[in-house]
């Protein structure tokens, strides 16, 4: 009873940090990241000039790489708080 | 507002085409995982009142960093200059501020499920009809503008046919708010919201890189176009030459009536701090939001300005003139490369979005809570409003398209209704503040002072364009014509109040100051959760951005 209770509650909270914001925002940034940062390495030398001498797509790409990492990791390390059966409308501050 | 970008097509290689469906999947994505969450009427209007302060705080200044607004300002930025600023550090934090450490136990104590809501218990169900009927009227037609405006956009970045572009983008809006309710909306404007920032701020780095660094580009403007272009204050004393008129009415009309009868009376905004999960988070919903806020001049504003040196014909007449709503696009276009162009062009449409969904997800609660239930059919079951709800949604996204199309062909109208709301928020405000701090105020006191306001906007701002009252410009009369609104208004309230016979005490129980519902162990916070401390940090703040701009 206790094991399928424990189970149960193992893979909501499995759901709530797919579902987190911020596994949405991290993985978005991680995508994003790539995809720019190997626009960034591909960059011809007329797209550097045009953006005033800067690799942006190297930088900017590389940027929102951490960024989504840093999302993920702030996920990880601070887990969800899963809501109480009885949802009362002032809920300890927890998270 | 024209957002003709004609001649702007942007050149979007494979790369910024795939950050862009890539959001989009993402998008329908959190719609199709939060609809597990939405299982009564409170999850669907309110979120369930579940989510942390960060969540609720980002979103509320992203429901307002719609791309007409990033749009607009940086187009007022290149059109006037750097006094724009006093939108956000005098027109915005302070009310903001005010909003969690003052008004938001009022709201969120007294457990009401929207802005009307609260006047109809305070006052009575005239003044609640007013302000429901005007805000959903007000919500539906920014819908349509917001619409529009993404539909412009999307034909002229990616040669869309325009009419496609507006169901298109309607029909993503109103799937991802049928799915996931408010929790869905706020979910995308917190995404957004980064997205937008990781767009702009390469932007914003390669423009002043190009302009010659800050310092630089203050010195060009202002020896182009006059000391009051690039300062904030100069000019501002009576019968100076600053375009945004005198210190007082900047302060008084801007900073005070205009900006707190925004900010903390619109239910687009309220709703983001009623869906948090503690009276704490709530309050400091807002104040989290007065953070970023004090930087959003930075990739508005600042981009506007380096376009004026940057575009050529921007804002000009001729053949090759570029609108002053173009000032972003045309910099995107001239500047960045593959990959950087697509995530600026993702954060672009993507904030469209949410400044549609911000209006479809209050219209929808406000009708239903407001309208549907307290007039129409009241005593249903939850499930039923529930599906009221999902229907207003659809409803008010159908208008929302129509409403684009009148926007599309009738500019000047949608100007004017847009204007005439404006005149109603001041009014409401002082309805609201005194209602709050007044016990003696009377029930039918708040309807009058409503409607005698808006009335005394309206006429101040007839006599301005008659010429009877000369100001330096529109900006000059809005900011007067909120001062007399609120004086107005306020008048009438305690004339109508003294007159007439008071609400009964028990009956203001979590409305009135000094009974309402505090939150007992604030004091117990961190500092970093209280919103006294956090709000004057951001007022401190704001004075410091002042000083820091008046020294370039």
């Amino acid at each position: 009873m206790n094991q399928t209770h424990e189970q149960e509650q193992a893979r909501l909270l499995t759901l709530a940090k797919l579902f987190d914001l911020r596994t949405f925002i991290g993985s978005l940034f991680c995508i994003f990241g790539v995809a720019v940062t190997f626009a960034g390495l591909t960059a011809s030398d007329a797209d550097i000039d045009q953006a005033s001498g800067l690799n942006v797509s190297l930088y900017s790409g590389l940027a929102m790489l951490v960024t989504g990492i840093g999302f993920i990791v702030w996920m990880l390390v601070q887990p969800p708080v899963l809501p109480a059966e009885d949802t009362k409308m002032d809920r300890p501050d927890t998270s | 507002m024209n957002l003709a970008v004609a001649d702007l097509q942007l050149e979007m290689s494979a790369v910024d085409i795939f950050l862009l469906s890539v959001y989009f999947v993402f998008v329908i994505g959190i719609g199709f995982a939060l609809k597990r969450a939405v299982k009564s009427s409170s999850d669907f209007f309110l979120s369930g009142r579940s989510l942390p302060a960060w969540i609720t705080g980002l979103a509320f200044i992203s429901a307002n960093l719609g791309a007409v607004e990033i749009l607009g300002q940086s187009a007022s930025a290149a059109e006037y200059g750097a006094s724009v600023v006093h939108y956000f550090w005098i027109g915005a934090i302070p009310a903001m501020v005010f909003l969690g450490i003052v008004m938001m136990p009022f709201y969120y104590g007294s457990k009401v499920r929207s802005v009307p809501e609260y006047l109809r218990l305070r006052y009575d169900r005239k003044a609640h009809l007013a302000n429901a009927l005007t805000f959903t009227l007000a919500s539906l037609l920014i819908a349509g503008v917001n619409l529009f405006a993404l539909a412009t956009v999307i034909e002229a970045l990616l040669g869309i046919p325009l009419v496609l572009a507006i169901v298109l983008s309607a029909s993503f809006v109103l799937s991802y708010i049928l799915l996931g309710g408010l929790s869905s909306a706020i979910y995308n404007e917190v995404m957004q919201f980064f997205v937008i920032l990781a767009g702009l701020i390469p932007l914003v780095v390669i423009a002043v890189k190009e302009v010659g660094g800050l310092t630089q580009l203050f010195a060009t403007l202002g020896a182009e176009n006059g000391p009051t272009f690039n300062s904030a204050w100069t000019g501002t004393e009576p019968g100076g030459a600053n375009v945004f008129g005198d210190f007082f009415g900047i302060i008084v009309g801007l900073g005070f009536c205009l900006s707190f009868g925004y900010w903390t009376t619109n239910f687009a905004e309220v709703q983001r701090a009623m869906a948090a999960k503690s009276t704490n988070a709530a309050r400091m919903t807002p104040i989290i939001g007065a953070y970023p806020k004090l930087f959003i001049p930075l990739i508005t504003i600042l981009p506007g300005m380096c376009a004026l040196i940057l575009i050529p014909g921007l804002g000009g007449t001729g053949d090759n003139s570029v609108d002053y709503n173009n000032a972003i696009p045309a910099l995107m276009d001239q500047y960045l490369p593959a990959g950087a162009l697509g995530v600026a062009v993702t954060g672009l449409v993507a904030a469209f979005m949410a400044g549609m969904a911000a209006n479809v997800s209050s219209f929808n609660a406000v009708f239903t809570h407001d309208l549907w239930e307290e007039y129409v059919r009241p005593g249903r079951s939850d499930h039923y409003y529930l599906v009221v709800g999902r229907l207003a949604t659809v409803a008010g996204v159908v208008i929302g398209i129509g409403t684009s199309f009148i926007a599309a062909n009738f500019e000047n109208i949608a100007n004017y209704f847009q204007v005439l709301f404006t005149f109603f928020n001041v009014p409401l405000f002082v309805t609201f503040i005194i209602g709050m701090f007044w016990k003696r105020a009377s029930p039918s006191s708040g309807f009058w002072g409503i409607l005698v306001g808006t009335i005394a906007a309206v006429a101040t701002y007839v006599l301005y364009l008659q010429d009877v009252i000369p100001f330096r410009s529109d900006l000059h009369e809005s900011f007067w014509g909120g001062i007399i609104g609120f004086v107005f208004g306020a008048v009438t309230i305690v004339g109508v109040s003294l007159a007439g016979e008071a609400k009964p005490v028990e009956e203001l129980r979590g409305l009135v100051h000094g009974m309402e519902l505090r939150d007992m162990d604030e004091g117990k916070q961190p500092l970093y959760r209280r919103p006294v401390p956090m709000g004057a940090g951001a007022l401190v703040l704001s004075a410091a951005l002042y000083v820091i701009m008046s020294t370039l």
